[in-house]
């Protein structure tokens, strides 16, 4: 048996559904691909939602900068020298699924297993999402990376369709196109 | 060009040190890759030659792993190539005068 209830009261549109004795809940989320630093090589971006005053990679390096400062300041590194020479995959692990541009930047010297999760773009662009410290043996196995890798997942799936539509492009290292989205998210 | 501001701060505390090691992680990194490039060996084909499962060299590959002088010992072995050099002004000072 189905039941849909919509909350006329949610900011969000909530769509709630019943099955026998489950429920999923999925939030429909507006965000919008932003700009953080460009490059001759390599551009950041980084999605911010709708209502929030950071980006995810923002969010990310403010969560962590204080209490993992080595390995946040490793990562930025990091990010600074993929910018100067490029991104080509082998910098990165592949954490995804094998059909999804999701790969993981780990810090250096890994002295705290943390990882930021983004999307590699043609090696020309790069969407920085969050992370968090990895003590599962996969990320699905953690709550809060598996949101993190879902996201960009979620994002990866509408960029695509996009590209395929040829709405959305890479010039030089520049996103052109329609940069805001809304995705699913399982709350 | 534009830059981020949170990112600017950090890069602030970044120490030289630091900065200098990871470079030379990049750069030993890259010169596998080009040794493995020159020779025709896939990832697949040196974790074979040193015993080794392709996440391990995948990740020595990345330029994110702090290799061992021993690992790098066994990698310049197995692809019969040195991948770093040692220069010396002694040594420098020899050859000039051979």
């Amino acid at each position: 048996m189905y039941f849909y209830y919509l909350s006329p009261s949610c900011k969000n549109k909530l769509l709630c559904l019943f099955l026998h004795s489950k429920y999923i809940v999925t939030m429909k989320h507006d965000l919008f691909i932003e700009l953080l630093e460009d490059g001759s090589k390599v551009s950041l971006y980084s999605p911010r939602f709708e209502g929030e005053e950071y980006t995810e990679f923002e969010k990310f390096l403010l969560q962590y900068k204080d209490k993992y400062p080595k390995d946040v300041a490793q990562i930025v590194y990091r990010l600074d020298i993929i910018k100067r020479d490029g991104a080509e995959d082998r910098h990165f692990r592949y954490e995804g699924k094998k059909r999804d541009r999701v790969m993981a930047l780990p810090s250096h010297l890994e002295t705290a297993c943390l990882r930021l999760y983004l999307l590699n773009i043609q090696s020309k662009v790069l969407i920085l999402g969050n992370g968090g410290i990895k003590e599962t043996t996969t990320y699905q196995e953690d709550e809060h990376l598996n949101r993190c890798v879902n996201t960009l997942q979620k994002i990866d799936i509408q960029l695509k369709r996009l590209e395929q539509q040829q709405v959305l492009t890479v010039c030089g290292t520049k996103l052109l196109g329609p940069l805001s989205f809304v995705i699913d998210i399982n709350e | 060009m534009k830059t981020n501001k949170f990112l600017d701060e950090i890069r602030q505390t970044m120490t030289p040190e630091m900065k200098r090691q990871m470079e030379m992680s990049v750069k030993i990194a890259n010169r596998i890759y080009e040794i493995m490039e020159e020779k025709g060996l896939s990832q697949k084909d040196l974790a074979r030659l040193l015993g080794k499962t392709e996440t391990e060299v995948s990740r020595w590959l990345s330029g994110t792993h702090n290799m061992t002088m021993a690992t790098i010992a066994k990698i310049s072995e197995a692809l019969d190539t040195d991948i770093i050099r040692v220069t010396s002004k002694r040594r420098r000072k020899e050859v000039v005068m051979a």
